[in-house]
């Protein structure tokens, strides 16, 4: 670092002081030169005096017969260091050359630019040292001045005797008297015992590993920034510090490691009231892991299923639609979330609740929880009937299975038009057992799809499983007839309706009954048609 | 004075009338004083000079007192804004003083001219003679004392006045309860509370505790701010959280505390961030990060009040603290507490038990064995504290004076 970094240094950092000063503002390019400047010096510390800036031993501005007038006051005000962190940014450098510019030599002003510095004004960019200011000069270096009898201060030993009750005798060494008496006064009679129980040698009471763990979450950065950019939502007066997207990216941040019910709410709330600021919040506030740590958080809250009604009312179709489908999602492992879900439907209703959710994507867990959900309901098919040509193959049978067996087959006929997709070796392994368990019903409907579909797509036992049931259900003669004499029927489905036939001997002679059609049906279906006479036979 | 934050095209040239006094009589005597140096008493120009000093003072406002404290000036009470020449001049000046023993010069009429003429010759040599000047007299404020922060000034003494300094301050935002928060007089107090506690921490807890006198409600108030301000140095937080605690605490209890006990903590909380946010606005284009997370911590303790367990951790220490105070004062007793009753007391408290840290460091900065205290021996026996130091314990038995062995336990706190 030469001496001609450091007066560029220094002459940089006056140069955007005056420019603030021209402008009203301070001018970027100065700014960039200023960091370049600093850099130069490997941000070195600038140390203020009074009419000179330094850094080390060297004079970077002021000295001699040039005079740097708006050093004085911010030496005034205490300042005498600044270091800049290695992060800062030109818009830093230009603020605090705004607010070195500000700085007027006046009292209000001095404390002002002190208040600012104090307050960690310029602590994002720089490390400050302040010392006391030339206001605060009496009280720090002659202390009982400013309380002593001529009123070196405003209301001086007057006032301190009134405050005491003039139980101390405030006279030139009072103070001084007080001090050193506070143990005598810290007497306890009763006892004659000391209060001041603490000794040198004596261990703390806290354990260190306590004060550890105590500092960690009283310096914890989310905390804070979750606690400002609640307060920013709730004060209007704050919201002039952010964007609503700068907000909502920190709150976002935040909410990934401490998901906060109460902020949410407040948000929620706020835009049902029509809060501009918060709607934007709201609408960026939008991250992946969002709705899945809001159910969760919301489960176990004793307000949350309120606070996720209001979610639900206040967030974008899209985002409500991601939150109803993790609260699904949820319901399917924990029963907290049973119970909240079972609040929201009865709360928003059933049907706009399910109007929330994009039907397509549904998961088999979701559409379990779903159908759980509604299974008590009286109004479930009226309700699900209209999903059901929407809700995905996978996700159809965990669907149905959550719901009675009364119930399934009065939903068949909305899966009619699906047959085609539905088969495949899908129906059979899935969905058939579900209609079947049905009973006669429920079997009839799947009987009709095989019927329509002429078994296309029907592997072997699930049309031997469907024959045995609609044989229990009295109902095989009535539909799996045709089906056995139909030519365009695969020789293999009329095969297993025969298996089932088998189970019943009325329905195995119905089956069996000889017909001029069977002489062209396959050699494999006439060889199992003859085996059933067969058997015929020895049980007349 | 300017009240708006525009940056304004000025020559950062002094222009209060305030000043203009100190500012004459600085220069003048600089020039008296120099010339004295290089000419002598009798020299025409030096009678000259002191003449040009008369005149001054005769046309100032009399009377007036100047005093020179370090590198600042004074007059009448207020700060005197120099240019830097000026500023050069008046440490010039009050280095000459210092080297005779004056640091204040209170003038009521004009001096005579063969007066000025001998005070200047003193400045010049160095040499003080005790002078006597009609109209004009010249002492030293409280000599010796001098030191920042309590450097050569008995620290307890400093960190005494120091406290009694914000006490006064703490008055003056209680004078005007319920209106816009005093930002810069609050800061101030915190202040002067860092200084006490860097100068003499023991003191600076046990002062506004120990002295006799009324506990008013700016007094509780300072000595809730004071606790706040310990605990959190004592958990080693850093300087800028400490100074966001004490200020919420500060306002919370300004405003809450009732002369006989105070509202509900929430409800203080509200109350002062309904203060806090009406003086929100600087001007600038941003807030300073102390007075948004002053805001911030008092707006979580008022916004959910009965999800105390979410609170930041250091709005549940403000409410301990807080607690401490309204139970002082209790509202259905005629008599105060003291620090061993209040820490017995607050200890089976609920609400601590959501931060038993901060009830543990406040025992800590309190006096971990009060005498009072209700304790538990290790052979079950139980008694009240009489003092004695943490590994000898004395306690009262009801039938003897035990010391015990080991320590007790504080109440409620799980060590």
């Amino acid at each position: 670092m030469s001496p001609k970094d450091v007066r560029t240094l220094g002459r940089a950092l006056d140069a955007l002081v005056r420019t603030a000063r021209t402008h009203g503002s301070a001018v970027e390019a100065a700014g960039l030169r200023l960091r370049d400047a600093w850099l130069a010096v490997d941000r070195a510390p600038l140390r203020f005096g009074a009419t000179e800036l330094y850094v080390r031993d060297d004079v970077a501005l002021g000295g001699g017969d040039e005079e740097v007038r708006w050093l004085l006051p911010i030496f005034m005000a205490g300042l005498r260091l600044v270091t800049p962190r290695e992060t800062v940014t030109v818009q830093e450098l230009c603020q605090l050359a705004e607010e070195l510019a500000r700085c007027e030599p006046e009292v209000a002003s001095l404390e002002r630019f002190r208040d600012w510095l104090w307050g960690g004004g310029a602590a994002s960019g720089f490390e400050v040292e302040l010392q006391t200011s030339f206001m605060e000069a009496v009280e720090a270096e002659l202390p009982e001045a400013a309380v002593a009898p001529d009123g070196f201060l405003e209301g001086g030993l007057s006032a301190v005797r009134r405050r005491l009750a003039g139980v101390m005798a405030l006279e030139e060494d009072a103070i001084e008297l007080a001090a050193l008496d506070l143990d005598a006064v810290a007497t306890r009679e009763e006892f004659d015992a000391s209060l001041d129980a603490e000794h040198d040698d004596e261990p703390p009471v806290m354990h260190e590993a306590l004060r550890a763990a105590l500092r960690y979450r009283c310096e914890e950065a989310s905390r804070w920034s979750l606690c400002e950019a609640t307060a920013v939502l709730a004060i209007p007066a704050l919201q002039a510090e952010q964007t609503p997207d700068a907000l909502a990216r920190q709150l976002a941040d935040t909410l990934r490691e401490h998901f906060d019910v109460d902020v949410i709410d407040l948000l929620a709330s706020s835009v049902r009231r029509n809060d501009p600021f918060a709607r934007a919040v709201l609408h960026g506030l939008d991250f992946p892991e969002l709705p899945t740590a809001a159910v969760r958080a919301f489960a176990h809250d004793a307000d949350g299923h309120r606070v996720l009604a209001n979610l639900l009312a206040a967030v974008s179709p899209e985002l409500a639609s991601r939150v109803a489908h993790a609260l699904l999602d949820g319901a399917a492992s924990d029963t907290a979330l049973v119970d909240i879900a079972l609040r929201i439907i009865t709360s928003l209703g059933a049907q706009r609740f399910i109007a929330l959710l994009d039907v397509p994507s549904l998961r088999p867990p979701e559409a379990h929880a779903l159908g759980s959900l509604l299974a008590e309901r009286g109004d479930a098919v009226e309700l699900l009937g209209p999903l059901m040509a929407r809700v995905p193959r996978p996700a159809l049978p965990k669907l149905l299975g959550a719901l009675p067996a009364e119930v399934r087959p009065r939903l068949a006929p909305s899966l009619g038009s699906r047959w085609p997709e539905l088969s495949g070796g899908f129906v059979e392994s899935q969905l058939a057992p579900l209609f079947i368990e049905g009973g006669a019903a429920g079997a009839r409907v799947l009987a009709e799809a095989l019927v329509a579909q002429h078994g296309e797509g029907w592997s072997v036992e699930s049309v031997r499983m469907l024959g045995r049931a609609l044989v229990g259900a009295g109902l095989f003669i009535e539909l799996c007839i045709p089906l056995v004499r139909s030519k365009r029927v695969a020789a293999a489905v009329r095969v297993a309706l025969c298996d089932a036939a088998e189970a019943d001997p009325e329905v195995a002679a119905a089956v069996s009954r000889w017909h001029p059609g069977e002489l062209l049906d396959p050699p494999e279906l006439r060889a199992r048609l003859r085996s059933l006479r067969e058997l015929e036979g020895p049980r007349r | 004075m300017s009240d708006s934050l525009t940056i304004r095209r000025t020559s950062w040239m002094p222009d209060d009338a305030q000043g203009r006094t100190a500012r004459m009589m600085v220069e003048r005597l600089f020039v008296l004083m120099r010339t004295l140096a290089v000419h002598g008493p009798s020299h025409p120009v030096s009678v000259q000079i002191a003449q040009a000093v008369a005149d001054g003072i005769a046309a100032a406002e009399l009377p007036f007192t100047l005093q020179f404290v370090r590198q600042a000036v004074f007059q009448d009470h207020a700060l005197v804004m120099f240019d830097p020449g000026g500023f050069q001049r008046s440490l010039r000046v009050a280095s000459a003083l210092a080297a005779i023993g004056v640091q204040q010069i209170a003038v009521d009429h004009v001096p005579s001219v063969d007066d000025l003429i001998a005070l200047g010759s003193e400045l010049a040599s160095g040499h003080g003679t005790a002078l006597q000047i009609p109209g004009m007299q010249l002492r030293a404020i409280l000599a010796g004392q001098t030191g920042t922060a309590g450097e050569t000034v008995e620290p307890a003494r400093f960190a005494a006045v120091m406290l009694l300094r914000s006490l006064m301050d703490a008055e003056h935002i209680e004078a005007s309860r319920g209106g816009a928060w005093p930002w810069s007089r609050g800061a101030a107090i915190l202040r002067r509370l860092e200084r006490a506690t860097d100068a003499d921490a023991p003191t600076s807890t046990r002062f506004l505790e120990a002295a006799p006198g009324e506990f008013t409600v700016p007094r509780r108030a300072v000595q809730a701010t004071v606790l706040a301000l310990a605990a959190m140095r004592l958990v080693g937080l850093d300087v800028a959280t400490r100074r966001v605690g004490g200020h919420a605490t500060l306002a919370v209890a300004l405003t809450g505390l009732r002369p006989r006990g105070g509202d509900a903590f929430p409800a203080a909380a509200t109350r002062a961030l309904d203060q806090l946010r009406s003086t929100l606005s600087t001007g600038r284009s941003k807030i300073d990060p102390h007075r948004l997370r002053t805001c911030a911590l008092v707006h979580d303790a008022a916004f959910r009040p009965e999800a105390r367990s979410r609170w930041h951790p250091v709005a549940r220490l403000m409410e301990l603290v807080y607690e401490h105070e309204v139970l002082r004062c209790p509202t259905d007793a005629s008599f105060d507490l003291g620090a061993v009753d209040l820490l017995s007391a607050l200890a089976p408290r609920s609400f601590v038990q959501d931060d038993p840290g901060w009830l543990q460091a406040l025992a800590e900065i309190v006096g971990r064995w009060a005498p009072g205290m209700k304790v538990e021996l290790e052979d079950g026996e139980a008694g009240v504290l009489l003092g004695g130091s943490s590994t000898k314990p004395m306690v009262f038995t009801g039938a003897a004076v035990k010391v015990g062995r080991a320590a007790p336990s504080l109440p409620g706190v799980e060590e």
